[in-house]
């Protein structure tokens, strides 16, 4: 659809010309002063503790207002004081500490032996293969089923819960760092190798920061499943048997209908978690994916 | 945005936000869609746009400036598939096929390698001697602004303000190395430096003012 | 100057016989073996086939008990066992339904809480927040309040179901939307989207890889919650529940406390088996024709 020379719209030249006096030209500042209520309210922080203050408020009224059944749907301070009273002078403390420290022992079994896995992965062809098929099946199979399974071959006790936590951490990270390794552009593993490292060192040195995003992301993802597997076991031994820790404690409280109880006990868990996730690892990520500017 | 004082009129109407009349082209590779084909990327515009109302106008008019462009045979592929010089390629038939009023493109060929944006500016020369579009280009390069521009406006730095306007429109890759094109590249090249020299030394003086 | 080493000026050449070079293919034919084991599924397989192999020999050498280490072929007569005449399939159905059923609702309710989030600062606000506080909590932590307030049936199940899949949804469609490069958001700008035609026909395939995940997540933290309720509750809940058969869950806590322990592998193989289904076919087939199809990479 070309269109004929003089159908088309014609150049129009016009006389040059030059500025010569610009340092004359009027310029300013047009930025605004924030108000102070302004400036305030920008800080994140802020504005999110104001909902969840709104939050908490709306539930005080709701279940004060409306008289709400307490068994069926506590007032915030009633289940805040079950919490404090517990924690405090109860054995909840021990409990969580119970809670805790299991999953500390599984997750780091789980790391070291898929810091092994990935180890034999990178070395060799059939480690490659064999990790992609192990975490292609044990990946889907959700930790919590092995349970019984545990139970039979460990009895009712710490040991059960470590071997299920361990299955929950393992694959994710393995497949996570793996992948993350694969990922790792060819341009840094060819400097490594330039540099004279090998085996052991290179990975260390190379591979592992470079996919360190992966990593993170994998360990991330290990922990969620990790604590909902805990809680989870938790809750299952609870209804096969009497034991400690976090879940058992929200189990009992709703089988004694004492629901304060039940909500307690969640307030802990959201409670560590938001530790974890927000403290712990944000931590992590600061000082190094943040800092190297490496985001996933 | 609004703007403080001055206003923006494209043919006599003023103008507050983008629109198809007045196309874009990135200087970024991810201006195209990546989840769509060559073809597609540029139906998208001209349905989106309002240009062609039809699916099959718009497959039309999309082939046509695909050829003009060089890349019949790529009309289904992904984006992620092509060069860079290709995606820009895309990318400006796809602002050209919309036949705004005038087509923006901001540092279009900075990404490229050097030979790569050589062919882009000829092409994009042919390419205007066939529709004679009304092209608004910045660049950063002297010689490419010489080479491609009809008319130009020189900038000084902050604030920004129209330092000259100067004619360019006899001037093409052919003449690179010519008496009449040295010289006007170094007269911008003065004017330019002239101001940062300036700038330099104003900031030297204030410096030494304050200790 | 003279320590340095100095520039050695050697004379100038041209070469004129350029074709009349020598070159030649040096790529050899592969032999059988090594065509077939560069093949993936060739040797994932056969890591499978030694793998059971491994099993079996171990079991039926080793003589340990068939109450912690069942036989592989009794595992395997147990899973036909159980899908002919034990009605295995209806339990799997039954887990499926409801898994799906929670997966849609909270995929909905995500859907709008993250609209809300991209559209208006307090939306934004809420959205984080109630992620960041009810994202780390394990769903089966709320069956005991489900429980309390829905009483033993499906409602409950599927209300702690959407706790699980809401959240991951909604954080990661938010993160994608958020990830939007700059330029392809003044593309369609520049192209005349506004509003909902915006959101849809540039966001959210911008955002797929994201969206995509988040989806993964969501399904993998269903799964979990899923088979944890069944343990946990699954007797009483099948009790009263429309479907008297129950669930996978239940499948494998009954057949452990009756100590049928092939019966428990068969249920754990089925549960991997469903999981494997869902990544590896439904999910890996979206991926192909979408983000894979499209060159992008998760942000």
């Amino acid at each position: 659809m070309s269109t004929p020379m003089d159908t088309l719209p014609q150049l129009v030249i016009r006389p040059e010309f030059e500025n010569t006096d610009i340092k004359d030209a009027h310029t300013g500042n047009i930025a605004v002063e924030l108000s102070i209520v302004e400036k305030i309210w920008n800080i994140n922080g802020i504005r999110k503790a104001v909902i969840l203050l709104g939050l908490v408020i709306t539930w005080q009224i709701y279940t004060v207002a409306l008289d709400v059944e307490p068994l069926m749907f506590p007032s915030f301070l009633f289940s805040l004081e079950r919490l404090l009273v517990d924690l405090f002078t109860g054995d909840l403390i021990f409990k969580i500490w119970f809670s805790v420290k299991v999953l500390l022992i599984g997750y780091s079994a789980g790391m070291a032996i898929a810091a092994v896995l990935v180890l034999w992965a990178t070395a060799s062809r059939l480690g490659s293969d064999f990790i992609a098929t192990a975490t292609a099946m044990f990946n889907p199979l959700p930790a919590i089923a092995m349970l019984p399974l545990a139970m039979l071959w460990f009895g009712l006790g710490t040991a059960s819960l470590v071997f299920v936590l361990i299955h929950s951490v393992l694959w994710a990270v393995a497949l996570n760092t793996h992948s993350g390794f694969k990922n790792v552009t060819e341009t840094l593993k060819m400097i490594g190798e330039n540099y004279g490292l090998r085996g052991v060192p290179f990975v260390c040195k190379v591979l592992v920061p470079a996919a360190f995003p992966s990593i993170l992301s994998g360990m991330k993802v290990g922990w969620a499943f990790a604590w909902r597997t805990l809680i989870g076991a938790e809750l299952v031994f609870g209804a096969s048997s009497g034991s400690g820790g976090l879940g058992w404690y929200i189990f009992e409280s709703s089988q004694n209908i004492e629901t304060e109880g039940v909500f307690a006990g969640l307030f802990m868990v959201i409670l560590i978690g938001i530790v974890v996730e927000n403290v712990v690892f944000r931590n992590v990520e600061l000082r190094t994916v943040n800092r190297w500017g490496m985001q996933r | 945005m609004t703007p403080v004082e001055g206003a923006m009129r494209l043919k006599g109407r003023e103008i507050h936000e983008p629109g198809p009349d007045r196309v874009m082209v990135f200087q970024e590779f991810d201006q195209l869609l990546p989840w769509k084909t060559v073809k597609q990327n540029i139906t998208f515009a001209l349905m989106n746009g309002g240009k062609c109302s039809t699916q099959k106008d718009a497959d039309e008019l999309a082939m046509e400036y695909i050829k003009k462009v060089k890349l019949d045979r790529f009309e289904d592929t992904y984006p992620h598939m092509l060069s860079g010089g290709m995606k820009q390629r895309v990318a400006i038939a796809r602002g050209m096929a919309m036949e705004p009023d005038i087509l923006l493109m901001d540092e279009p060929f900075a990404a490229l390698d050097a030979l790569t944006r050589l062919q882009m500016q000829e092409e994009l020369l042919q390419l205007w001697e066939d529709t004679h579009f009304t092209v608004l280009f910045v660049t950063h390069s002297i010689e490419e602004a010489l080479i491609v521009g009809s008319r130009i406006l020189v900038l000084s730095p902050h604030p920004g303000q129209v330092k000259a306007e100067l004619n360019a429109h006899h001037l093409n890759h052919s003449n690179v190395g010519d008496k009449e094109f040295s010289e006007l590249q170094s007269k911008i090249h003065n004017m330019l430096f002239a101001d940062r020299i300036l700038e330099d030394e104003l900031a030297a003086a204030e410096g030494a003012a304050q200790s | 100057m003279n320590t340095l080493p100095q520039t050695v000026i050697r004379p100038e050449f041209e070469a004129s016989d350029l074709d009349a070079a020598n070159h030649g293919d040096v790529a050899r034919r592969l032999t059988a073996y090594e065509r077939l084991s560069n093949m993936d599924s060739v040797r994932k397989f056969s890591i499978l086939i030694l793998f059971i192999a491994a099993w079996e020999i171990y079991t039926r050498a080793s003589g340990v008990s068939h109450f912690l280490l069942p036989k592989f072929s009794d595992t395997a007569v147990a899973l036909f066992q159980a899908i002919w005449s034990e009605q295995l399939l209806i339990m799997v159905w039954n887990s499926i339904t409801i898994l799906v059923t929670g997966y849609a609702i909270g995929l909905a309710i995500a859907a709008v809480l993250t609209t809300a989030a991209i559209t208006t600062r307090f939306g934004s606000d809420l959205l984080s927040t109630l992620t960041a506080m009810l994202n780390p909590l394990p769903a089966i932590a709320l069956l005991p309040l489900a429980l309390l307030w829905f009483g033993l049936g499906s409602e409950s199940i599927v209300f702690t179901l959407l706790h699980s899949v809401i959240w991951p949804v909604a954080l990661n469609a938010h993160t994608g939307f958020m990830s939007v490069s700059e330029t392809q958001r003044m593309v369609g700008r520049n192209y005349g989207l506004r509003g909902m035609t915006y959101v849809v026909k540039l966001l959210i395939p911008a955002a797929f890889p994201s969206i995509l995940m988040g989806l993964k997540i969501g399904w993998a933290f269903a799964w979990r919650t899923l088979i944890a309720a069944e343990l946990v509750f699954g007797g009483s809940i099948s009790d009263t529940a429309e479907t008297q058969s129950g669930g996978l869950g239940w499948f494998v806590f009954s057949n452990q406390m009756d100590m049928q322990i092939p019966h428990v592998f068969a249920g754990l193989f089925t549960v991997i088996l469903v999981g494997i289904f869902v990544e590896n076919v439904i999910f890996t087939n979206i991926e192909i024709k979408t983000v894979r199809r499209w060159g992008m990479q998760t942000s």
